[in-house]
């Protein structure tokens, strides 16, 4: 598969249909990827795809939108290309999307595949403008039950949970460098003049920040885990996005990054909307 | 003069400290993170990971330390000073986070400069230190000076697990010794065959860790790398988070701000700063030197292998590898230095 991947991206570069092609190759050990820039048809030989390619290269899009670019996707990260295109952040003709077949990913932090994989239906990419490899596997429904489960816990439950959660977040901002559609060059948590987050890191400041990115992100987050897998102390981000996602569909019958015509749920008005809240 | 403990006695000896002191140390939580927490017995102490997902830096040197509170009432406005430091001990330290407090001590007590906030809370931590018994691939602490998994170096007290069950340990300070004097009980004197099985742990220990790098060598090519256009493309998957400083035992670099409760009310607080934010450079008015992505990231590879050596003669860095593993997309520090 890595052949096949290469020479395709080989015959791209020598084509000059691209400028840049965005791929994994081996980071430090041998289960770790991390993303490569290749620019020529000679240092195409690094790039792999294995079941450590974790990343969602979706993300680099709004960083390189001069360019034109070829970007590895798997099916879980093709709805990510979609989503910015729809938001009129790159052009859909500025980038080939190569879907890589895909059996599910491993977590490096864990060693185990994450929830996304045990529940997904898109391991044959759908969508894509070349597909690489076959996947093994048949695909599942995308359930909601762990949300759901979630959901039965009592207000005290849940605030206790969340509460320890916060109390262990740094503030490093990876959830939020690492997502795709995070992309706004001036974030609310930057900002100083007015200071709408406080420096000051504690359980309160990092609810506040988490539960703002998670409004901004509505409607747009498409559940790609890349905030979760990216969290240096493992706050499992992914109740928070799969949840925006459950609503999303039940609440507005939306899925992001699927169709190119539906209007996002916050961008439109309709008498019928449910009036329930969306958190 | 060595000791052994047992080491189900350093339960025990956990237990005792609690009473008297705040222990930090390992401990796991549901989601599988190990992170320095406050123990309530010793049974929570978790020994069993290499390296907690973060360091015990902030048990020091605090993510957001309180400078004053400036309150009011009705006979005016005054300022509070925070509460003193209590006592602390932090368990099961590695040698490279130990090395850490001494490389952030020496730029808290910069050329006649005394942090008092850093200082008075050090001064009160007893540092007990584990020696690694299996490093990992993220490991490179040989490739500094006195670098290795058995380093003393910031260290109060050095636990090295011997083959029997049991640990030579090893007071580096007084307050180390007033560790193994003030509980006696558990320690017995090591005789000589102790201390060889810890020079044999040495050896073992750092045949495990490969990755060797060239210092020097680095710091030469990096004086005269600043306009490399290396960093052109080097840059380019780091996504600018904060992720890699945040876990460092050495990233020291702070802002200060205020934080408000209301109109009176409010207190001056210095948190803890990535120089991979663009808000760490953005000045008043909005000039950024900065500005530039590369540039950022230029400088956190700079400093610690270029600009730091020049003024403490040390690397800003302890070879933890802590970075590497916390990265979200696995950018490896020793690559970027050594492929310059």
């Amino acid at each position: 598969m890595d052949k096949e991947l290469q020479d395709l991206i080989k015959k791209l570069l020598t084509e000059k249909k691209v400028d840049y092609a965005i791929g994994y190759e081996k980071a430090y050990d041998e289960f770790s990827t991390r993303p490569a820039f290749v620019t020529s048809a000679e240092d195409t030989a690094r790039l792999i795809f294995n079941k450590y390619c974790i990343n969602n290269l979706g993300l680099y899009l709004t960083k390189l939108k001069k360019n034109k670019i070829a970007l590895i996707c798997k099916g879980c990260d093709i709805p990510t290309v979609r989503e910015l295109v729809k938001e009129k952040q790159f052009s859909r003709e500025n980038v080939i999307v190569i879907g890589a077949a895909c059996d599910g990913v491993l977590d490096k932090r864990t060693g185990k595949q994450p929830e996304k994989c045990l529940n997904c239906g898109v391991k044959q990419p759908k969508g894509a403008d070349f597909t690489v490899g076959t996947a093994k596997d048949s695909t599942t429904a995308r359930n909601f039950n762990d949300v759901a489960e979630f959901e039965k816990k009592s207000s005290k439950e849940k605030m206790q949970f969340w509460d320890r959660q916060f109390e262990k977040c740094i503030r490093c901002y990876a959830c939020r460098n690492v997502c795709p559609v995070c992309y706004c060059p001036d974030c609310f948590a930057q900002r100083s003049m007015p200071e709408y987050l406080n420096k000051n890191v504690d359980a309160e400041e990092n609810k506040m920040f988490h539960m703002i990115r998670m409004q901004h992100v509505f409607g747009r987050c498409t559940d790609c885990k890349a905030c979760d897998t990216a969290c240096p102390v493992n706050i499992p981000l992914t109740l928070l996005t799969k949840k925006l996602a459950k609503d999303a569909k039940e609440l507005f019958n939306y899925e992001s990054g699927a169709d190119m015509d539906a209007r996002p749920p916050l961008s439109t008005y309709d008498e019928d909307d449910p009036e329930s809240g969306i958190m | 003069m060595a000791y052994l403990i047992i080491k189900d006695d350093i339960k025990n000896l956990l237990d005792e400290l609690i009473k008297v002191k705040a222990v930090f140390a390992p401990k796991k939580d549901a989601e599988d993170t190990v992170l320095f927490g406050k123990l309530a017995s010793g049974a929570e102490w978790y020994g069993d990971s290499l390296l907690t997902h973060t360091t015990a830096k902030d048990k020091v040197y605090l993510q957001s330390e309180t400078f004053f509170k400036i309150k009011k009432d009705k006979n005016g406005v005054f300022l509070e000073d925070p509460a003193e430091p209590a006592e602390t001990v932090i368990f099961g330290c590695r040698p490279c986070d130990a090395r850490g407090f001494d490389i952030i001590g020496k730029l808290f007590n910069w050329s006649g400069f005394v942090d008092e906030y850093y200082t008075k809370r050090i001064q009160k931590t007893t540092i007990i230190t584990i020696s690694c018994e299996k490093p990992e691939s993220t490991c490179f602490c040989t490739s500094f000076l006195n670098g290795s998994p058995v380093n003393s170096t910031g260290s109060d007290l050095l636990l090295t697990p011997l083959k029997e069950g049991s640990c030579l340990a090893e007071a580096i300070t007084a307050k180390g010794e007033a560790i193994i004097t003030g509980y006696s009980r558990y320690f017995k004197e090591a005789g000589a065959a102790e201390e060889k099985a810890k020079i044999e742990f040495k050896t073992e220990a750092e045949k495990k860790i490969t990755k060797k790098l060239d210092l020097p060598g680095i710091k030469q090519k990096l004086d005269t790398s600043f306009d490399s256009s290396y960093w052109d493309t080097a840059h380019l998957p780091c996504v600018k988070c904060g992720a890699c400083t945040f876990v460092c035992p050495t990233c020291y670099c702070f802002d200060i701000t205020e934080k408000a409760f209301d109109n009176i009310n409010s207190e001056r607080v210095r948190s803890w700063d990535t120089c991979m934010s663009e808000l760490f450079t953005r000045m008043a008015g909005g000039v950024n030197p900065r500005i530039d992505t590369k540039k950022r990231f230029r400088q956190r590879f700079m400093h610690k292998f270029n600009y730091h050596v020049d003024n403490f003669k040390e690397e800003l860095c302890t070879g933890c590898g802590r970075c590497i593993k916390a990265c979200p997309v696995s950018i490896d520090i020793r690559s970027v230095i050594e492929n310059v």
